[in-house]
C-alpha cells in the first residue's frame, strides 16, 4: 500500500482527534458554550469544580498555527468565558492556562486552552522561583526584544490590520545614552581611541551586546561635538 | 495605585529589563522567574481580571504572549511553552498577567494539576451554571428600529363631509 499523502495523514487524523470528534459529537461532553469557531467543554478530569476546556472547532495542533481571525475570535470570547465561570462558580480568581509541545505537558493533538477557577490556598501552578542571573537577563533582553516587537508587527500586518505603536529604537538609544552618562570613562575612551574600544568589546559579553552593529567612528563624532556643546 | 509592581515599571521602563512594549502592553523578563527566559506580559493600565478589560486588548495580551513564546521557542531551542494567566483573591486588587515559560524536557518544573473525577452530579450542577451565563456571550442585542417622532408626520384629519367622525358632531340633538 503506497504511503498516505499528507492531506490524507491530516483527515487519518481528524478522524481520531478526540477533540474533532467532539465536535462532530461523536463522543459525549459536557459542552457550555459553542459558536462557528470555538467550543467550551468541562474537563472530564478536573483541577477544580468547573474546570473549563476551550478548542477551536477547525484542527490545529499548536497556538501559533491557528488562523488570525480564529485567534482573535477565541481569545475574545475567552476573555469573556473566564469572566462567566468566575462568577457561575463562585471562585476567587482564574487560571488560563496553555501546554504546548510536550515538554510543556501538552497533552493532545490538538490545541486546547484551560480555564481554571481558583481559590486561595488551591496550591495550583507553584513551581520554586529562582534568581536569574544579569548576565542571562542581558544576553537575553536585545535579542528578544528585536524578534518580539518584529513579530507583534507582523502579526498584525499579515492580518491587515494596524499594527501597535512600538516602542524600540528609543529605548535602545536611552540606554546607550544612560550607560555614557554614567561612564565618563567609557565616553572618553570612545571619543580617544574608538580602535582600542572596539577591541575591548568582546571582554564584556553586556557592553558587546549594547554596542552590537553600532558604528563607533560615528558615535565618537557625535559625542565629540555633544561634549563640545556642553561645554559652550 | 502607588504600590503596584508593574504600574510601577510601566511609569518608569528603567525598573525591569523590557522585551516588548506599545501603548497599551508591556513585555517583561522576569528577575526572579521559574526558569531563564521567563517572560510577564501585562497591560500597562491597571486592571484584575480579564474579563473586565475590553475584548481588543485581552486578543492583543495574548497575541503578544503567543509570539513571545514562539520567539522563547526558536532562540532557545525549547522543547515547549506555558502560557499561564492567573488572577487570584478578588479582595487585593493585584494587576493581571500573563506568564510565558520556557520548558524543556524533563526540567522538574511542575505546572500540571492532579486530576481529580467529580461525582456526575456536581459536573451537571457546574455544566447547567456556566451554561446558563456563557450563552450571552454570542448575544448580540437585535437592532430596533428607532422612530423619529419629528420626521414621522402624523395624519392629519381634514373636515370630511362623509367622515362619520365629524358627521357625529353635527347631529342634531
Amino acid at each position: 500500500m503506497a504511503d498516505p499523502t499528507p492531506e490524507e495523514q491530516e483527515e487519518m487524523i481528524k478522524q481520531q482527534c478526540p477533540f474533532c470528534r467532539i465536535n462532530r459529537k461523536e463522543i459525549p461532553s459536557k459542552d457550555v458554550y459553542a459558536d462557528d469557531k470555538i467550543m467550551a467543554v468541562l474537563d472530564i478530569n478536573p483541577a477544580a469544580k468547573g474546570h473549563t476546556v476551550v478548542f477551536p472547532k477547525d484542527h490545529h495542533m499548536l497556538l501559533p498555527q491557528i488562523p488570525y481571525e480564529t485567534f482573535s475570535h477565541m481569545f475574545r470570547k475567552t476573555a469573556k468565558l473566564c469572566g462567566v465561570v468566575r462568577k457561575a462558580m463562585l471562585a476567587q480568581g482564574m487560571s488560563i492556562f496553555i501546554a504546548s509541545g510536550g515538554a510543556a505537558g501538552q497533552q493532545a493533538y490538538h490545541f486546547t486552552m484551560h480555564l481554571i477557577p481558583r481559590d486561595k490556598g488551591d496550591g495550583l501552578f507553584q513551581s520554586g522561583i529562582k534568581k536569574i542571573t544579569p548576565e542571562e537577563i542581558m544576553k537575553l533582553k536585545a535579542p528578544l526584544m528585536q524578534h518580539i516587537t518584529a513579530r507583534v508587527v507582523q502579526a498584525y500586518k499579515q492580518a491587515g490590520k494596524q499594527p501597535p505603536n512600538v516602542k524600540q529604537q528609543a529605548n535602545q538609544e536611552e540606554q546607550l545614552m544612560n550607560l555614557l552618562n554614567a561612564n565618563p570613562q567609557i565616553r572618553d575612551l570612545i571619543i580617544q581611541d574608538p580602535e582600542k574600544f572596539k577591541s575591548i568589546l568582546p571582554q564584556n559579553p553586556q557592553l558587546a551586546q549594547l554596542f552590537d552593529g553600532m558604528n563607533l567612528e560615528e558615535l565618537a563624532n557625535f559625542l565629540k561635538k555633544k561634549t563640545a556643546g556642553d561645554q559652550r | 495605585m502607588t504600590s503596584c509592581v508593574l504600574c510601577g515599571i510601566v511609569t518608569d521602563s528603567s525598573k525591569a529589563p523590557v522585551v516588548y512594549e506599545d501603548d497599551r502592553v508591556m513585555a517583561i523578563l522576569l528577575e526572579e522567574g521559574v526558569v531563564s527566559g521567563h517572560i510577564r506580559v501585562f497591560p500597562k493600565k491597571h486592571s484584575q481580571f480579564i474579563d473586565e478589560i475590553s475584548e481588543d486588548l485581552a486578543e492583543h495580551l495574548f497575541l503578544v504572549a503567543n509570539v513571545s513564546s514562539s520567539v522563547l521557542f526558536e532562540a532557545l531551542g525549547l522543547g515547549g511553552t506555558n502560557i499561564i494567566m492567573s488572577n487570584l483573591a478578588s479582595d487585593d486588587n493585584s494587576h493581571m498577567f500573563i506568564d510565558v515559560i520556557p520548558r524543556r524536557q524533563d526540567d522538574g518544573l511542575n505546572l500540571q494539576w492532579e486530576p481529580k473525577k467529580l461525582p456526575e452530579q456536581d459536573m451537571i450542577e457546574a455544566q447547567n451554571r456556566i451554561k446558563d451565563a456563557a450563552f450571552m456571550i454570542s448575544y448580540v442585542a437585535p437592532k430596533t428600529k428607532v422612530v423619529n417622532l419629528d420626521e414621522k408626520k402624523l395624519p392629519v384629519m381634514k373636515e370630511d363631509k362623509d367622515n362619520y367622525l365629524f358627521k357625529q358632531l353635527k347631529r342634531l340633538p
